[in-house]
Formats: structure tokens, sequence, C-alpha cells
């Protein structure tokens, strides 16, 4: 086991190494720079684009550059938008708390929809409500998520007014809602297809059997032998589909106008405030990869057969 | 045939089929169905509603929305054709070089692949989008070289299987070149999968397409693109709903035709496949 998380370590360390060159790079290439920005595309005297040029250290050799970033990334420090001059982890450090609010609950309701409606689903095979839960699980996984949220705003906010159609109320549970519906939607049919498959096989086990036949009643079959493992395929679920929720963060934030990280990266991108997007793509590289060696690991605590086969090989 | 009794018992997919051709035919015959010019702007006091003028309703510039949409027909479809169509080229292409020679060259393209899927997506696209000039071109690029990994992990596999095959082996003891042997045999044989991959990533790519332009890192606002449509309409939200969610319907109904669809293909051509 401990072998296997020093080779994951490893493994991460390597991803998160490259992450930053290949951003580093990316941001080195594109077109533009934070001079041109504030003097304008070739505008101002020579010696003014030098003497800016110099202040953002973009005049050192590209070594010095990339190993002066890293040094400042690791202490904190992501660098001022140089247009603006607010500083990146100012920013980041009032935005991020709001993302994973909205990333936490929207993951919650996606768990309690999606194994609910699966459960349902498995219990009553075949079933009109079987039937109704794929229906809906492929339309919910097709559907943009842009789609779906404008919906709601229309229905919820305008209509029937009883929520606010956008903006994060700092944070208030209130504007969170309508977000987190939305965002949780697509994992949320994820995760009732995934309960639903599972459900059916672990129904046929001998151990469930062996439960009815003892005489306990139907629901704590279900829910104290049956739903307990269900959990690793559903946790494997979350864990695989936690880029594809990195990506709804973003759209989500949009369609809301919400003060997350992912509307702050959009307006970084569209504006061209490259320490910014660096930052971004690099706190979410940095998230997204602990986050499956995280999931990874807790497969050991879940299923205790996994951990053993690890320590096998 | 078997495969199209299969497919034709699979009520949904049939359906889904029929959606499918709609558009690919709205696509194409677009911009002579089209009532209006979609790039055309008339002084409008506000959006107009659906009505027997304008099926769907215009915008704020008074340009038809039933019209901008059949014209962006051809963008969502263009580049979801087009960017499935690389992604899936380059993933042939590495999985079956890296599944057929293995050793070495295995070992260093399947670390590639991990890396490649060690990031999310979008970030990667976010990434390539910012740094190219805005525009569908920077969409359809950021989308094709993003989406390859995964498919080039299947095709290895199905490499590896292949090659141990008889005829794969036998072409080798009788002296064909690998290069031969790839292309005679690998390839043809890996068809059936591809096909399915091809059909259900069409419609992620579509719905992938449509997010960017949605966050505005494709299409400007006068771009009949379906995703640009939603990002400028949603504005109008409360006055004039139809301005986004006509579009961003359009959308959604296209997507699940293809994954619906995608789904009977894979179930009819690939009976195996289902379990998974």
């Amino acid at each position: 086991m401990v072998s296997y998380i020093l080779r994951r370590l490893f493994f991460s360390a390597i991803t998160v190494f490259f992450l930053l060159l290949v951003t580093f790079l990316l941001m080195h290439m594109a077109p533009g720079s934070p001079v041109d920005d504030i003097l304008g595309d070739k505008g101002g005297r020579a010696e003014d684009r030098a003497r800016l040029a110099h202040e953002a250290g973009l005049d050192r050799p590209l070594v010095v550059q990339f190993a002066t970033y890293i040094y400042n990334f690791g202490r904190g420090d992501m660098g001022t938008i140089f247009a603006t001059g607010q500083k990146v982890s100012e920013e980041i450090k009032a935005r991020l708390p709001n993302t994973a609010k909205l990333a936490l609950l929207a993951m919650l309701l996606a768990s309690l929809i999606g194994i609910g409606a699966g459960l349902c689903a498995s219990k009553w095979q075949g079933s009109w409500i079987d039937k109704l839960a794929r229906g809906l699980t492929v339309l919910a996984i097709s559907s943009p998520i842009f789609w779906f949220g404008l919906i709601l705003i229309f229905i919820f906010a305008y209509r029937l007014e009883v929520l606010p159609p956008g903006g994060s109320g700092g944070g208030s549970f209130r504007y969170l809602i309508l977000p987190a519906l939305t965002l949780g939607l697509r994992p949320a049919a994820f995760i009732a297809r995934v309960t639903r498959a599972n459900m059916l096989d672990v129904l046929c086990e001998d151990y469930i059997l062996t439960a009815r036949a003892k005489g306990l009643s139907e629901s704590r079959v279900i829910l104290k032998h049956a739903l307990r493992n269900i959990l690793v395929p559903v946790v494997t679920i979350i864990g695989m589909d936690l880029g594809n929720l990195l990506g709804g963060t973003v759209i989500t934030e949009v369609v809301f106008s919400f003060k997350g990280i992912g509307k702050f990266a959009i307006d970084a991108i569209l504006n061209r405030w490259y320490e910014a997007i660096m930052a971004v793509a690099l706190l979410w590289g940095i998230i997204f990869i602990a986050a499956n060696l995280i999931v990874d690991l807790f497969y050991g605590v879940l299923d205790p057969r996994i951990r053993i086969e690890t320590r096998l090989r | 045939m078997k495969f199209w009794r299969r497919l034709k018992s699979d009520k949904l997919a049939v359906i889904s089929l029929g959606v499918i051709i709609l558009v690919v035919l709205l696509a194409v015959l677009g911009p002579s169905l089209a009532p209006y010019d979609p790039y055309e702007k008339r002084l409008v006091p506000l959006p107009l509603a659906p009505g027997k003028e304008h099926l769907l309703g215009t915008d704020e510039h008074g340009v038809d929305i039933l019209s901008k949409i059949l014209y962006g027909a051809r963008i969502s479809l263009g580049i979801g054709l087009g960017a499935t169509a690389i992604a899936l080229f380059v993933g042939l292409m590495v999985g079956v070089v890296a599944g057929y020679f293995g050793g070495w060259v295995d070992g260093l393209l399947c670390r590639i692949i991990d890396l490649v899927m060690a990031f999310p997506s979008l970030l990667l696209i976010i990434l390539i989008a910012a740094v190219m000039e805005r525009g569908l071109l920077a969409v359809f690029l950021a989308l094709g070289l993003v989406s390859w990994a995964g498919i080039a992990r299947i095709m290895r596999g199905l490499a590896l299987g292949l090659k141990e095959r008889e005829f794969a082996e036998s072409a080798l003891a009788s002296g064909s070149g690998h290069l031969r042997i790839i292309f005679r045999h690998i390839v043809p044989n890996s068809l059936s999968t591809l096909l399915v991959i091809f059909t259900m990533r069409l419609g992620g790519m579509i719905l992938a397409e449509a997010s960017l332009n949605f966050l505005g890192l494709g299409a400007g606002r006068d771009s009949p693109s379906w995703g640009a449509m939603v990002r400028f309409g949603k504005d109008w939200l409360v006055t004039a709903p139809w301005v986004s969610l006509a579009p961003a319907t359009a959308i959604a109904l296209t997507v699940l035709s293809f994954n619906l669809f995608g789904d009977g293909l894979r179930d009819a051509l690939t009976p195996r496949m289902r379990a998974s």
C-alpha cells in the first residue's frame, strides 16, 4: 500500500510539473502582451515599452522567468494582473470558497437524487418508474448545462419569483440552490445509472438472499446490506466525472454570474490576464490531480478487497 | 442483415436517426430554406415574439432566430464532425502504433496518454483557445487536439488483441511489412468500434463546441453559432426567452439524438461492448 501511494504521489508530482510547463509555454506563445494592453498594440515609445517589459520581467531568459514563476507560486504569490493591479491570490482567495460550496452542494444533491432514482429504478425494474428514470438520465446527460440553467432561472426566478436569478449573494444558501441543481444534473444522471446497474447485480448475491432469509425487513436489506456495496462504483463515477464537474462549474458560474473561480477564469481569458489564467489553470490542475489521488486511496478504505489486492501486488 | 434488424428494433435509435438526418439536411439546405438573411439587421424596439412573420421570433437586432438556427446547423455539425475526425485519427494512429509495436514505444505513448488524461479536458481546451486568436478555428483545433487520448487508449487495447490473431500472425509470417499489417489488417478490423466511438463522441463534441461558444471563446456576436446565440440571448431571458432558449433547445435536441443513436448503434454493432 505504501509503495502504491508513493508511486501515485510521484506520478502526480510529474503531472503537476508538466502542467506548470505547458501552461507557462502556452501563455508565453499567446498573442498580445501585457505591454500592448497598457500602451495599445505596438503603441508607445520604444523606451516606455522596454521599461514596462522590464518591470514585468519579460526581458529575462525564459528559464529564469519559469523558475521565478514556480518559486513565487510556491510561496502563494500568483502575481498581479498587470492591467488592473489586482492581486491574483487575493481574488482567488475571495472566490475559491464560493466555487467549493457550489461544487460540494452539487455533488451532495447529485448523490441524493442519483442514488434515490437508481434505487427506485432497480427496485421496480422494468416498470414505468424504471423507464421514466432511464429517459430522464439520457436527457440529463445530453442537455447542455446552460440550457438547463436558463430554464431553471426562467421558471424559478422569473415566473415563480422564489429564488434569485443569479449573483452569489456572498455565498448564501439561497443563491446556491439553482446553480448547484444545474451543476448536479449530469453527475446525478451518471450516479443513477451506476446505482441501478450495480443494485441489480448486488441483489442477486448470496448474502442478500441470506439477509432476506434471516427475515430482515426489505428496507434493512437494501439500506444496510445492498447499498454499502454500491458505494465504490458511485465514488468511482464521482471521481471519473470530476474533470467534467470542474468544466461544469465554469459554465454554471457564467450562466448565473456567480462570483467563483470559473467565472474569473473566463474573465481572465477574455481580457488576456495571463497571470490569472496561469494561476487558475494551475490551481484547477492541482485540485483535479489531488482529488483523483484521494479517490484512488479512498477505495482502499471503502472496500477492503481492493486494499488486499494492492498489497498482494 | 442481423445488424439492421437489431438497430430497427431499437425505437429510440430509429427516432434519433430521423432527427439526425433532419439536422444534416438542414445543415446542407439551411441557407436555401431560411426565410430571412441571418446577418441582416433591422431596427426593432424589442426582440419580436414568435408569430406568423417569424416562427421563432427575432433577436434584439431584428434578426430572424429560425434563419440563424438554420445557418448555425452547419457550424455545429461541421465543427463537431471535423473535431471528432481529428481526435479519431490521432487517437487511432497513436493507439494502434502503441498496441502493435509494444515495448518502449508502447510505454512512452501510454505515459503521454496518461498525462493528457490527467488533466480536465476543459482546462486544456480553454488554455488552447486562450492562446489562439479567438474564433471558430480555435474551438475546432482545441477540441480535436484534446479529445484523442481516450480514443487512443481504446484503440491500443484493440490493436493489442488483434495483432495476436491468426490473420495478423500469418501475414507477418508471409513477409508483410508492419505498415501493411497495420493498414490492411488491424485498422479494417477496428472499423466497427471506430464507427461506434465516432457516433458516441459526436454528441459530446457538438456539446463542447456549443459550450465554448457560449463561454465566449469562439464565435462573435453576429455569428449564427448556436452556442454564441445562447451567450448573447441570455441577457433577454426575462423579456424574450426565445432568443436564448430556441438555439439552446436546438443544441440539446441534436446532442440527445446523437447520444441515443450512438447507444443504439453500439448495441447493434458490438453487442459485447454493451456490458461496459
